[in-house]
């Protein structure tokens, strides 16, 4: 990076806009600039750094530890070059040394803490600030909006039907008819979710009021209107006469259309007549009919009829396709009042539903904390309240953020302004990254900050299009592509900064996939038993699968790689294959795999949609449900049991009973399967029965133990496959010990939960085992475009790179919110695209064009993944195939005068060496005998009772001052009283007679031993032990007792030495026992 | 007995910390008697630990003083100022609360724990709030630097208002300790020996100044500050308790015996799984090495709990000091899913969940009463019955066992009022259902059921004249949050290797503690207050703050180091794949020791164990079927299945196994089909020919059967009125469709008819084929159409006509005796209603029948039934676990 560029991006006192390309360090601007603000001596707490992923959150903090670490440790030269690297001359660096030194406990004690978080994360630190004010006590963050949405849609239902002929019933009824059920779901739903900018957009109107206002936005109000309007156009029935009066002079079909025309106008009924008009104009399409000049035609209509008749068939057509799109406007707004009217009444029992069992999500989140902050005195006292009016505040991937984000954030800033000051503002990001339109990022906000913060904080705005990452040659065909792309607005050549990097883009040709799918060859029928079907599309991918591994295979080894210490062979390890969707992977992974490639799909899908999670799954299954045959059918041919069809057609060969008695059955019996599964059935019984008492997680490892189950797995999976297999079994012990650690576990509630899940969307779904990073040494590792944000390789491989399909935007809600503004300026509800409708026109164009944006940055950050070899494979298209990211870059290569290949990459001579897969040594497990035991818990019995309240009553009564417990067993009191009364007794009660007496007294002898006496009384030159029993001498005690007795007097005779020890024991029958101490 | 007056020692701590407490005490009394003293200890854990100390500072047998902490010799003194039960006090604050409707929408029992706990600290710091609203909002604003505005005073209002009505009443029992104290003093005031961990509140140190003047009174406080070794020395370079010293400096004057090295050790691991097998192999190498007390520390619970199963595999028993929150039990849930069956009008899953619970309907004998939850499964599955219990127990009039379940389970609900009432009326109806659930007996024979048990009646005893009126809602809500706060700890095992937690670690002696989770998240600094968090404001208010949690922490942190033989951390450096940092301390005590010794605390661990196992493949299934269990017959539907995947249709057709029914809750799209047929059927019934009808009465006949058919689902759920007009939007197109084919000749003749035509193979057996046809028409010349409808739209149903694959039409024109002239789909879903026919009916049948008699006769000679399906029959496949095709090699 350039001095002066350094300089100034991380100046804390200025206000700084970078938009920086891929490549170019934005972490460690970003990093660099927190010290920079820090080394100022601000508070950590002023400090607040939002970026997009908790992962970026975790990673900024984490490279900010280990440089403060460093800057504590590294001798003063190495520190000060350290400092001068992000922009300190060498005094100033001398002179904040000692602070650097210091920063690292500064920061780790600092509070309040410096903030590094997500807008999620922050919004939610805003709300717990105020959950006073907000009315938010006690909520708590919902995982997921699925199960919300169930429960709303439940109780919509209910209100539907208390009310059938209520709006709301009575719009949804209109959906219903218009969309079916599935389409109005998505529609519905789609607006609960961005019910955020819905209630920007209301702004505390009601829905009457917007809905007035969209009526009243329209041309006509209704469809007769727009009918009357068309048919009393002046002269309109005279042009029409005179159009068909040419056409019956044209072509025997248009003297058809002239006599259905003519038909057409007696008809009495607007609409029917309309409707009629219509074919005349206008083509099934609804696009205007062709009708050209034509020789024979001014022969048959005169050069001057034929102009006429060219001249009304436009205008005539012009009018009716107005007339056709205003009826349309009315269609889209009816629905749209509709939606809108059943949507809200969603969204109120959504909202309710809620509030009832107090939960919020993260997109409420959002929502509260705008409606918090929307309230000018709140947001100062909220930032005074949490000590959060941060003086200095870092925004990472900028490009990222949402309208209702940025309006947060301005609102937040707003707040300042009574205080006088003005925070510094380090805006960093790249437009060309944005990649989460899915969830609302608007590029566009990014431009429109830097300039509202041009304007406001006199932010100054730099670009930085330098790589660190891409070599020259990748480089070139970034710029060659992106400078001819008129969407990809204010791109900028980059310039790779390792220059002498050598780099390369190559385009294998496209495979062309067998035209025939399924095939009767010859005619006859396929035989099933020897020939698989066969399915175009995974034919394609097949093969594009096969040429991708050819060429790897050529060049692993064979390749120069710019390593850390100079140049080396390729690995496997180099190659990143990137994909958009992870649907189409398993055909890619298969080559992999039978060509002995190995990868990791780090692209990681549900965990309840792997075999492995469903093998549990149905173990568990049966567990709760012993009747579900599939399911015990399922986990006998599991790998733990690893049972064989053919035991399986013996089970099924038993008469009759469901598979678990035959199963037992077979078992008992003495055929080839009994012993195979004599030992499943065994191991079944037992984990049956410890299901009942067992939590999931304990229940599962003992399975896991008894059965062996990462070994069986181990001898099941193909090799590349292991290693995503054992983290998806961790995480299926994990999944128990969460979901089943909670409250209230049961088995049966746990696999209810567990099905839920598996239908449950994405952002619910349990993941994949994650997979550690050691893991992908020396694989090729598989990913989505939007997972490898953020990463690199030296090889990046785009597959399925020439796919037309492209999947409409439909049934969702319809926003326009120009960057910046304060809110929407436009909210209605798209279908389909024939429920478009003109009025919207310019806002479906916007739409397309944010989408062809989004879907070029895309391949921005897929190409710039490269750091030195990028391809794209794909197969040939049916459609159009100019706008995939391989018919660009094809024309990028074409402009580059390049054929396959760009650039190139030099051979190596060096064998290829490869870097070992995790070869540690796990240690050698000490031996150790079992410890700890189980105890029976005591049984409460009466008779403890008993005894513990006799003892109770003796001790208060003996005890002077104490009072004498109430309500005591009458049967109690009168054994306390037996003893407490009796005469031989007195001598150790009465006060007189005695020089010291001690009640339940704590003893322990030089062993260490401890005892507790009933009553230890000193007298004369004795030192007595009492102890008293509540029912009579049993025998078998007796032993026991009296042992104990001479283990107290032997410990109070060292006591006193002085005195003679002595033990009796006290019955509330009256007997007593007198111990003597063996000698 | 010596006299009065505070002697205040300050101990480092550390493995002699105890026995210097104890040598305080024995150094004061001569003889062997200290039962005139009593001994404070900051937790119960380390009082046999002391008896032993005194022991051995006394080197003899001694009658011992009453050993507890402080909340036990206070309990009698306090009891005479009747404290209000915490729970009484809750329903206090609560009635408080609701009716003051500050948070209509605010979980008020929540907040109510905030607010006790805001109570409690300011009780236990002797701080008390300013004299009035307007006082404390100027205190607030001033603390934040904001303006006096409107939401700060409603925040002032809201805490000094519920603090002022907490002062006017009885005394809660942190206050009433205080007086109770005060009372001790006053009258029977014994000398005392206090043992602190650290520096006590300002109350408690003023009553034992107070409580000096007329006794003894000896108190020994922890502090690391009193750097005695080079070890403690090197902690407090590392967490210096004062001064501001620069780290590199401070570590530079410990001396060389300071390093930690050989008995701290700090191991960064990858995930759960890495980290349970790590604290397992260190409590296994303690173990063998000769450990006698070994901690675990659980500051991350999950993967304590997980390392305490791994153990148990090798009969290691950990012994548990902790507890588990009682909602996290079994017994526990049963109570909640009593509840949930009550609060959701029998839901399904909620039946079933109940009749499997382990302790309900313990009349019955273990095995019958399994059968009999079956049973009562089966039913519900066969019958859809999505809620309530009066129509399970209709269909099983054949099964007394199970019949006499539900009629237990409806009795019990039956028994059970819903009227708004006091929290102890509550308990006490639950008491009665799980009595009615046959449930008591065996709750009581499980340790966390007696817990349970216990705690109810507890509270009823407690509660029986509170007059808090709950709603059904309210109660479960306060139930959740008192079975959340209700501890149960599992007492029968006993074990050298405890689990436990960082306080209750201190000033214990372990041989080995591992502390599990040091991550900075979880092993951080307490930093969680609801009410006011503002650092400024709790100082101005005399509570403790951040910098107060974070000595704390440090001070736990020194007492485990110096106390324990050796300490392990362990944390995981991935949490969901992303980065976990270390716990902040522990990253500054390993920059500390490598600054000074250049040696890090930070170690790797040990990797994984291996797991031994050879890769040996997963074939690809190709069973042989004995002809004896060959299929006799075949429908169409097993045909496709047989084709599409031969492996399939053996596990379903041949093993009979298929998906276990489930109750459909929301129509589906094959249950749509169902209804329209039997519409259809029912319609044409009625009108075979509509040709000379007029349409208005068809569309009244046909809004009738749909009516009929459709009705009882649409007025169980709202929302399948979308099946419904999904059909009603057909029906004209249906009608135009009908008369359009009785135009060209077509008469219907019959639906639903079932048929059957017996194949003979070549080995002798017969095959029967199968079938149901949705619908048989005749033309005028008497030919024969045979049409299935279809819930699809045109489009996918023109591609299946063409496709060969597609034998279903074939098939059943093959079960017809006479020849078919058409055999066609009729889309009755998408844009329009339209038919779609085989271009030759019977060609087509003639060979797909060859094709079915061809592969029949293979599979009697033992052809292999491979698993060989791809794309969406795959994705679709119910027999995917059996197939195991995601791990086949090929
Ligand atoms: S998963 Fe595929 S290959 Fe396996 S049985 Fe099912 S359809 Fe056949």
């Amino acid at each position: 990076m350039t001095e002066p560029f350094v300089r100034q991006a991380l100046d804390p006192a200025r206000s700084v806009v970078v938009e920086a390309c891929a490549g170019s360090g934005k972490t460690w601007l970003l990093v660099s600039r927190i010290l920079r603000i820090l080394l100022t001596g601000a508070r950590p707490g002023d400090i607040l750094a939002i970026t997009y992923t908790r992962k970026a959150a975790r990673e900024i903090e984490a490279r900010l530890r280990l440089w403060l670490r460093e800057l504590a440790r590294l001798d003063d030269a190495a520190a000060c070059a350290f400092l001068e690297a992000r922009g300190l001359d060498a005094a100033e660096a001398l002179a904040v040394l000692p602070r650097a030194r210091g920063l690292i406990e500064t920061v780790e004690q600092a509070s309040p803490a410096i903030t590094i978080t997500t807008f999620h994360g922050w919004f939610g630190r805003i709300l717990s600030g105020a959950s006073l004010n907000a009315g938010l006590a006690g909520f708590t963050l919902a995982e997921a909006e699925g199960p919300l949405m169930d429960e709303a849609w439940a109780l919509f239902a209910r209100r539907c039907a208390e009310a059938p002929d209520g709006p709301a019933a009575m719009s949804l009824g209109q959906l219903y008819m218009l969309f079916g059920s599935n389409n109005t779901r998505s529609l519905l739903d789609a607006f609960v979710s961005r019910r955020g900018e819905w209630q920007v957009f209301a702004n505390g109107a009601l829905l009457e009021s917007v809905l007035a206002d969209m009526h009243a936005a329209a041309d006509v109000s209704s469809d007769a209107e727009a009918l009357a309007m068309f048919f009393a156009a002046p002269d309109l029935v005279a042009r029409l006469q005179r159009y068909a009066a040419h056409l019956g002079k044209n072509t025997a079909s248009d003297q058809k259309v002239a006599n259905a025309l003519i038909d057409a106008l007696a008809i009495v009924d607007d609409a029917a007549r309309f409707e009629a008009l219509v074919p005349v104009f206008l083509t099934e399409k609804g696009t205007v009919r062709a009708r050209k000049a034509s020789k024979a035609q001014a022969g048959r209509l005169g050069e001057a009829g034929e102009m006429d008749l060219l001249d009304l068939h436009e205008s005539l057509a012009t009018v009716v396709l107005d007339c056709v799109a205003a009826r349309l406007e009315l269609r889209v707004l009816a629905f749209n009042v509709a939606a809108l009217t059943a949507g809200t009444a969603l969204l109120t029992e959504f909202e309710a539903f809620k509030r009832q069992r107090r939960v919020m999500d993260y997109a409420d989140l959002e929502i509260e904390v705008d409606r918090l902050l929307d309230d000018v005195d709140r947001a100062p006292y909220l930032q005074a309240r949490l000590d959060a009016r941060y003086r200095h505040l870092l925004l990472d991937e900028f490009q990222d953020t949402n309208p209702v984000q940025w309006r947060v954030l301005l609102a937040w800033l707003a707040a300042y302004e009574a205080d006088a000051y003005r925070p510094s503002i380090f805006l960093v990001g790249d437009p060309k990254q944005s990649i989460y339109r899915f969830r609302r990022a608007d590029y566009r906000i990014f431009n429109h900050a830097a300039d509202w913060l041009a304007a406001g904080f006199d932010a100054v705005r730099l670009p930085n299009n330098h790589t660190w990452r891409n070599a020259p040659a990748v480089v070139e065909v970034v710029n060659a592509l992106f400078v001819k792309e008129p969407a990809f607005v204010g791109f900028a050549a980059q310039a790779a900064r390792r220059t002498g990097r050598e780099g390369m883009v190559h385009l294998p040709a496209l495979v062309s996939a067998p035209e025939l799918a399924d095939d009767a060859d010859n005619g006859s029928l396929r035989d099933p038993f020897g020939v698989a079907r066969r399915v175009r599309e995974n034919l394609a991918r097949r093969q594009e699968a096969q040429v991708m591994v050819s060429t790897l295979y050529d060049w692993v080894g064979d390749r120069a790689i710019d390593g850390n210490t100079g140049a080396r062979p390729m690995q496997w390890g180099d190659v990143l294959i990137l994909t958009r969707t992870r649907g189409i992977l398993p055909e890619y992974e298969r080559a992999l795999r039978e060509s002995g490639v190995p990868y990791l799909s780090v692209s990681r899908g549900q965990l309840l949609s792997t075999l492995e999670a469903a093998d549990l799954t149905a173990l568990l299954r049966f567990l709760t449900t012993p009747s579900d045959d599939l399911a015990l059918a399922h986990c006998l041919r599991a790998p733990w049991f690893d049972i064989s069809d053919a035991a399986l057609l013996a089970l099924a060969a038993e008469p009759d009973g469901d598979w678990w008695a035959r199963l037992r059955s077979v078992a008992a019996g003495s055929g080839p399967y009994a012993a195979a599964l004599a030992s499943a059935a065994e191991l079944l019984s037992g984990w049956m029965a410890l299901a009942a008492h067992l939590p999931v997680h304990d229940l599962l490892d003992r399975i896991y133990h008894q059965a062996d189950v990462m070994a069986a797995y181990r001898r099941r999976v193909p090799p590349p496959m292991w290693a995503g297999v054992a983290a998806n079994l961790e995480a299926f012990l994990a999944l128990a010990l969460s979901v089943d650690g909670g409250r209230y576990p049961s088995l049966p509630r746990f696999v209810d939960e567990l099905q839920r899940l598996g239908r449950a969307g994405d952002d619910e779904a349990p993941d994949e085992g994650a997979l550690i990073d050691g893991a992908s040494q020396g694989r090729v590792r598989i990913m989505t475009i939007h997972g490898a944000k953020g990463l690199e390789a030296p090889v990046v491989w785009l597959i399925d790179a020439n796919n037309t399909h492209a999947r409409p935007d439909s049934y969702q809600p319809l926003i326009d919110w120009p960057a910046g503004a304060p809110r929407p300026t436009h909210f209605s509800l798209h279908a389909t695209a024939a429920l478009a409708g003109r009025s919207r026109a310019a806002i479906f164009d916007a739409e397309a064009a944010a989408r062809e944006r989004e879907t070029l940055n895309l391949l921005y950050v897929a190409i710039t993944r490269a750091e030195q070899i990028f391809v794209a494979s794909g197969s040939e298209a049916r459609g159009d195939d100019s706008q995939t990211y391989y018919g660009r870059l094809r024309r990028a290569l074409d402009d580059l005068d390049a054929g396959e290949t760009y650039g190139a990459i030099a051979r190596i001579q060096a064998p290829a060496v490869e870097a070992p897969v995790h070869v540690v040594e796990a240690p050698v497990e000490p031996s150790v005998t079992p410890v700890g035991e189980r105890v029976l818990a005591p049984e409460a019995s009466t008779a403890m009772d008993f005894g513990t309240a006799m003892h109770a009553l003796i001790e208060a009564a003996t005890t002077p001052g104490a009072t004498l417990p109430e309500a005591v067993d009458e049967a109690v009191r009168s054994a306390a009283e037996a003893i407490l009364r009796a005469p031989d007794l007195q001598c150790f009660f009465d006060a007189a007679q005695f020089d010291q007496a001690y009640n339940e007294v704590e003893i322990i002898d030089e062993t260490g031993r401890l005892g507790r006496i009933d009553r230890l009384v000193l007298r004369e030159a004795d030192a007595w032990v009492i102890d008293y029993k509540s029912g009579h001498p049993e025998p078998q005690l007796m032993a026991k007792y009296r042992q104990q007795m001479q283990d107290y007097c032997r410990a109070v005779s060292a006591m006193f030495p002085a005195r003679t020890a002595k033990a009796m024991l006290v019955f509330a029958d009256g007997s007593r026992e007198r111990v003597a101490l063996a000698t | 007995m010596t006299g009065s007056g505070l002697t205040h020692h300050r101990f480092a701590p550390g493995p002699d910390f105890i026995d210097r407490c104890a040598r305080s005490l024995i150094d004061r009394v001569p003889g062997p008697d200290l039962t005139g003293w009593r001994v404070v200890v900051p937790n119960l854990m380390m009082a046999p630990a002391f008896k032993q100390a005194l022991r051995r500072a006394a080197g003899r047998s001694l009658l011992l003083p009453p050993v507890e902490t402080l909340q036990v010799h206070l309990a009698p003194w306090a009891a005479a100022f009747s404290p209000l039960s915490d729970t009484r006090r809750q329903f206090a604050l609560y009635q408080q609360l609701r009716a003051r409707g500050w948070f209509e929408q605010g979980n008020l029992w929540a907040l109510c724990e905030e607010f006790i706990a805001l109570f409690d600290e300011l009780t236990e710091q002797g701080a008390g709030l300013a004299a009035s609203e307007d006082a404390l909002a100027a205190q607030l604003a001033a603390a934040y630097g904001a303006r006096n505005t409107e939401v700060l005073r409603f925040e002032a209002a809201v805490v000094h208002q519920l603090w002022y009505a907490e002062t006017q009443g009885a005394p809660s029992r942190r206050a009433a300790r205080l007086l109770g104290a005060v009372q001790w003093t006053a009258t029977s005031p014994t000398p005392l020996l206090v043992i602190a961990e650290g520096a006590l509140s300002a109350p408690l140190h003023a009553w034992l100044q107070s409580h000096a003047e007329r006794a003894a009174v000896v108190l020994c406080q922890a502090d690391r500050s009193v750097a005695a070794t080079p070890l403690l020395s090197m902690l407090d370079a590392a967490w210096p308790s004062t001064g501001t010293l620069p780290l590199q400096t401070r570590v530079a004057a410990v001396a060389e015996e300071g390093a930690l090295d050989a008995r701290v050790q700090i191991i960064g691991v990858d995930a759960l799984e890495h980290e349970a097998h790590t604290v397992a192999h260190h409590v296994r190498k303690a173990l063998a090495e000769g450990a006698e007390s070994i901690a675990l520390v659980a500051v991350d619970r999950m993967a304590a709990r997980r390392a305490r199963a791994l153990l148990e595999r090798d009969g290691i028993l950990v012994e548990d000091e902790s507890g588990w929150k009682l909602s996290t039990t079994r017994a526990a849930a049963l109570v909640d899913v009593a509840l949930e069956v009550l609060a959701r009008s029998a839901y399904w899953r909620d039946v079933l969940d109940l009749c499997k619970s382990p302790f309900v309907f313990s009349a019955m004998p273990a095995e019958q009463r399994q059968r009999a939850v079956l049973a009562i499964e089966r039913v519900i599955l066969d019958e859809h019955v999505v809620t309530g219990l009066a129509p399970i127990a209709a269909k099983l009039s054949a099964q007394p066992d199970a019949l006499a379940l539900i009629s237990i389970l409806s009795d019990a609900c039956r028994g059970f009022s819903m009227q708004p009432a006091a929290p102890q009326v509550w308990l006490q109806r639950l008491c009665a259902m799980l009595n009615a659930l046959d449930a008591t007996d065996a709750l009581l024979a499980d340790a966390a059921g007696q817990t349970l048990l216990e705690r109810f009646s507890d509270h009823i005893d407690a509660l029986h004249d509170e007059g808090c009126e709950l709603s059904f809602a309210e109660w479960r809500d306060w139930l959740d949050g008192e079975l959340d706060a209700a501890l149960f700890r599992d007492r029968s095992i006993r074990s050298p290797v405890v689990m436990t937690h960082l306080p209750a670690c201190r000033l214990r002696h372990f041989d080995v503690a591992i502390v599990v989770g040091a991550d900075a998240v979880q092993l951080a600094a307490e930093d969680r207050r609801a009410i006011f968090v503002h650092d400024g404001v709790r100082q101005d208010l005399g509570l403790p703050g951040r910098a107060d949690g974070l000595q704390r922490l440090r001070d736990d942190l020194t007492m485990l180091i110096a106390g324990c033989g050796r300490v392990v951390f362990s944390w995981q450096q991935l949490r969901d794949g992303d980065p976990g940092p270390l716990a902040a301390e522990l990253e500054i005590l390993d920059l500390a020791h490598a600054m000074r010794f250049g040696r890090p605390l930070i170690q790797p661990a040990p990797p994984m164990p291996p797991v031994h196992a050879t890769h040996q493949g997963q074939a690809v299934p190709g069973p042989v079927v004995p002809r004896a269990q060959r299929p006799a017959s075949i429908t169409a539907y097993g045909y496709a299945s047989l084709v599409s995947c031969p492996y399939q249709y053996f596990a379903r057709n041949v093993l009979g196994l298929d998906e276990a029914g489930e109750v459909s809750e929301a129509m589906e799209k094959r249950d749509y089909g169902q209804f329209v047929h039997s519409v259809l059927e029912r319609f044409h019934t009625r009108f075979p020919v509509i040709s000379d009808v007029d349409d208005d009465t068809l569309f009244a006949a046909l809004e009738a059967e749909t009516h009929a058919v459709f009705g009882e689902r649409v007025k169980a759920n709202f929302l399948e009125t979308a099946w419904l007009l999904r059909w009603r939007k057909r029906m004209g197109d249906y009608l135009a469709w009908q008369r359009s084919r009785e135009q060209s000749g077509w008469r219907y003749a019959e639906s639903e008819r079932s048929l059957r035509r017996a194949l003979l193979l070549a080995d002798g057996d017969t095959l029967t084929l199968k079938g149901r046809l949705d619908r048989i028409d005749r033309g005028a010349d008497g030919a024969l159409a045979v049409l299935d409808y279809k819930a699809r739209d045109t489009a996918s149903l023109r591609r299946a006509v063409k496709d060969p694959e597609d034998g279903q039409l074939a098939i059943y024109a093959a079960l017809m005796d006479e020849a078919v002239a058409q055999a066609g789909y009729v889309a009755l879903d998408g844009d329009r209603v339209d038919t779609w026919a085989l271009d030759d009916p019977a060609a087509a049948a003639a060979a797909h029948v060859a094709r079915l008699t061809d592969l029949f006769e293979r599979m009697g000679e033992g052809a292999a039934m491979t698993a060989n399906g791809v794309g969406s029959v795959c994705d679709y496949c119910s027999v995917r676990g059996l197939c195991r095709k995601d791990y086949h090699d090929d």
